[in-house]
């Protein structure tokens, strides 16, 4: 099984893991019996890993329709005594934080663990909010590793402080943590408690009025409680670089790594106070370590979040420590940071020559090189998608019309030549805003949402749009999978989290049991059918939804491969006439011109067959 | 970063002065680029050294530019500062060009020799150089260029997912990394299925030779 070592591994085993990959072993050391998700880049993995161990443990896990779901079926456990464990992209929090609002006000009796994966930088998110807002927006207390190895104790000792203080705990984590692969030192499993019971409480787990107010009071109680835990932590320690370092900096998470790198590139000696438990801070500690040094540095990626928190507890307290953060550092509030970033900023600080490569850096390729986006894969089926709702338009003369977007990999479908995502806000938002571009102009409306998207946040969506009489072509494009994330399951799919059969609910019965007046599925692969639909369901006066079925060809590819029919497509070049429809309508990766002919890449190609069928002259067929 | 510097094996001797090595990996989604540093960072660890990967997940899974850091020693970041590649991994010629934002006049570049035609190009957008300028343009700015006909070479060996392990071979044979070939080997056995450690290794012992050779 893959995965055996961190279902196996014992006290002082070594294992090279990724961040999210090391999370999970925290939680399965701390012994949770229920984890709950819905699959977001960086924290998709930890969700991969728990499909595969989970069941071997005893462990329940479910892949929930959304964030708010597996945030309170993770609550809902914790407070039945059961380990809970639930985790998400950072604006799956945004989904989830109706409910996680109250649950520092209700508590918990068995550890409930939040993790956030944030993603400053944006590598795979629409925003890079910092998420470390919701710890002080809710009051809860939070932890940030830097490392895996920290990610796999910080998850033991989350479940120790939520326990002690029956609150939530905010884990957070970002990319360049959540997404780095290093060593890792296993400690002993807790036995897993699968099954507790849940006592009635309703004056702690009801927040009506009449209790909610009192319930505020208890947790401002315990979020003194948690600043002395943070003052007394471990996890808040001071690592000393160098000798004699008349400088402080205070820094949390990746960044952490960063300091410590550049003050050794640039040969400075520091004291780095390294805080791990974030929300509370241990101000006193950041006092007395502060009376220690010259001057103290605050050095932390997006907000100034810990900087404001100390320059005002200084302020208060009269300490006279010089402290810089943001803007006395020129420390950007954008964008993850870096070792350049930060030696940039030290060195500029403190007055020390930034250090260059003994030889000199490399010069870049002088001209622009060819650009490599991310692209819709060879064989992927929203390319017919797109193709066909292009070709209708066309056809119809439909002028400007409006592509509502949502989130998935056919939000790719924003490049040439489909350029088919004008808007784009967050998970569902395809429904609601397609609705918002019918009511406020006179353009025609085409939507997207994936089929995990649709059961996410496009259900209530939908049931708004049809009863407020909006008119748009909705497109769900279902290729019976949560791909973008990875390929997790999802509640149109026949099986489960772990495995296992479950209930598929149809698409399609949903659709038209909500009164959709036009409801057709469509193979994406057979492009003159699907551009017959979208003429007809473009003529329709209300919603239209038209279901796009087709298999994710990553996964139909592995299939096709496990049972030996793999075929590919070729260009007959005594055909060809050169008119590079084919490249132009398809913009597949597979194709590219050659001495003024379409061509297929042999070991890209896999087999669709959409080319051929834009093909005026028939030149392209199955290759024999 | 300080470097290490070439034939030193012995994994606990780097050093005062040499402490780390940085190796970076760029390509084409699907390549096998976080595959081949994983191995490299399995192998150190089995060897007591340290290691450290970064690594980009998400939209990219084929077509897109994949970039993988990995650095070895006594090193908190896993990414690899502006210039301070010890050595470039590169799976596809442009992409190797590309990651020479990461390289300094010491760096050593292997890389792969066969382009992949991204689609910008066929929709009209920057002509792909020849690959023989993309290389000529490698050794003028770099310290050695090994350029490893790795897909050609894995499909002699009649398992073109192999390039990648091929490309490892290759950065073993400079003698760059302060690893045992065994080592690398024995992680193999332990990560790759049985059926195809045979290709593997056959991979490992090919890009050895031919840079070891050079």
């Amino acid at each position: 099984m893959k995965y055996q070592a961190l279902v196996d591994g014992k006290a002082g085993d070594h294992e090279l893991l990724l961040g999210n990959e090391a999370a999970v072993r925290g939680a399965l050391e701390a012994g949770i019996g229920v984890g709950a998700s819905y699959p977001g880049t960086p924290s998709s993995e930890i969700g991969d890993v728990f499909s595969v161990v989970a069941k071997a443990l005893g462990v329940y896990f479910e892949y929930s329709a959304n964030e708010k779901v597996a945030l309170e079926v993770a609550a809902a456990s914790a407070a039945s005594g059961v380990r809970s464990f639930t985790f998400m992209k950072h604006v799956g929090l945004n989904v989830a934080s109706d409910s996680f609002m109250t649950t520092a006000y209700v508590g918990t009796r068995a550890g409930f663990v939040v993790l956030s994966a944030d993603d400053p930088s944006t590598h795979s998110s629409q925003n890079e909010q910092d998420n470390r807002y919701y710890a002080r927006l809710a009051n809860v207390p939070m932890l940030e590793p830097s490392s895996p190895q920290e990610t796999k104790d910080y998850m033991v000792e989350a479940y120790n402080i939520s326990e002690k203080l029956e609150l939530p705990v905010l884990f957070r984590t970002t990319t360049r943590v959540a997404h780095m692969r290093g060593d890792v030192v296993f400690g002993d499993r807790r036995p897993v408690v699968r099954r507790g019971v849940f006592e009635k409480d309703p004056a702690r787990f009801v927040p009506v009025p009449a209790n909610s107010s009192k319930m505020h009071v208890k947790l401002l109680g315990k979020l003194g409680e948690a600043r002395h835990l943070s003052e007394t932590s471990s996890l808040n320690r001071v690592v000393d670089v160098g000798v004699g370092g008349r400088v402080g900096i205070v820094t949390v998470g990746s960044t952490f790594n960063y300091v410590v790198d550049a003050l050794v590139e640039l040969g400075l000696s520091a004291r780095v106070f390294k805080i791990g438990f974030s929300y509370p801070l241990p101000l006193d500690r950041i006092r007395e370590f502060a009376a220690g040094v010259d001057e103290l540095l605050v050095v932390e990626e997006l907000e100034p979040l810990m900087e404001n928190d100390i320059k005002a507890d200084f302020l208060s307290h009269g300490t006279r420590t010089p402290v810089c953060g943001k803007e006395e550092l020129l420390v950007p509030r954008v964008n993850e940071l870096n070792v350049d970033v930060v030696a940039k900023a030290l060195a500029n600080h403190l007055g020390v020559p930034l250090h260059v490569p003994a030889s000199g850096k490399a010069q870049p390729w002088s001209s622009p090189l060819p650009s490599r986006p991310p692209v819709l894969c060879p064989g992927c089926p929203h390319r017919g998608s797109y193709l066909a709702v292009r070709r209708a338009i066309r056809e119809l003369g439909i002028p400007e019309p409006v592509f509502a977007s949502d989130i998935g990999c056919y939000t790719l479908g924003m490049a040439a030549p489909f350029s088919a995502a004008d808007y784009l806000l967050s998970m569902g938002s395809s429904v609601g805003t397609a609705g918002g571009f019918d009511v406020a102009t006179d353009q025609r409306v085409f939507s997207f949402i994936g089929d995990s998207t649709f059961f996410h946040a496009g259900l209530s969506a939908l049931a708004s749009a049809i009863h407020n009489k909006h008119r748009f072509v909705l497109t769900v494009l279902d290729n019976r999978t949560t791909a973008m994330t990875g390929h997790q399951p999802n509640p149109s799919m026949l099986m489960d989290a772990v495995g296992d059969p479950a209930p598929a609910i149809s698409i399609e019965a949903v659709a038209k049991a909500m009164g959709v007046p036009f409801v057709k599925v469509i193979n994406p692969y057979r492009v003159a059918e699907a551009t017959e639909a979208y003429k007809e369901a473009a003529q329709v006066d209300g919603v239209a939804v038209i279901v796009s079925r087709q298999v994710c060809s990553l996964l139909l590819d592995r299939a096709k491969r496990a049972k030996g029919i793999w075929q590919t497509f070729q260009v007959d070049r005594s055909v060809c006439t050169g008119c590079l429809t084919c490249v132009h309508d398809v913009a597949c990766p597979a194709i590219f011109v050659s001495e003024g002919k379409a061509e297929i890449n042999q070991e890209l190609c896999d087999g669709c067959g959409v080319c051929s069928q834009v093909c005026s002259v028939h030149a392209i067929g199955v290759k024999k | 970063m300080r470097r290490v510097l070439a034939g030193l094996f012995s994994a606990c001797d780097w050093g005062e002065e040499m402490s780390s090595l940085n190796v970076f990996f760029a390509g084409v989604g699907g390549q096998g680029i976080i595959t081949g540093a994983s191995i490299i960072a399995r192998a150190a660890i089995a060897s007591g050294v340290g290691a450290v990967m970064s690594e980009v997940h998400g939209m990219a899974q084929r077509g897109g530019s994949v970039v993988c850091e990995l650095r070895l020693g006594d090193v908190h970041s896993p990414m690899i500062p502006e210039g301070e590649a010890d050595l470039i991994m590169g799976f596809e010629p442009v992409e190797t060009v590309r990651s020479l934002t990461r390289a300094n006049h010491h760096t050593v570049v292997i890389t792969e020799v066969r382009p992949i035609i991204p689609v910008t190009v066929s929709l009209g957008g920057v002509a792909y150089p020849a690959v023989e300028d993309l290389l000529a343009y490698l050794r003028s700015q770099v310290a050695a260029v090994y350029a490893v006909p790795a897909t050609a070479m894995a499909e002699e060996i009649g398992l073109p997912q192999v390039a990648n392990v091929v490309l490892l071979g290759a950065a073993m044979g400079t003698g760059l990394i302060p690893l045992e070939l065994g080592t690398i080997r024995d992680t193999l056995s332990r990560t790759v299925p049985a059926k195809a450690l045979e290709a593997n290794f056959r991979a490992l012992q090919d890009g050895f030779e031919l840079t070891r050779k050079a």
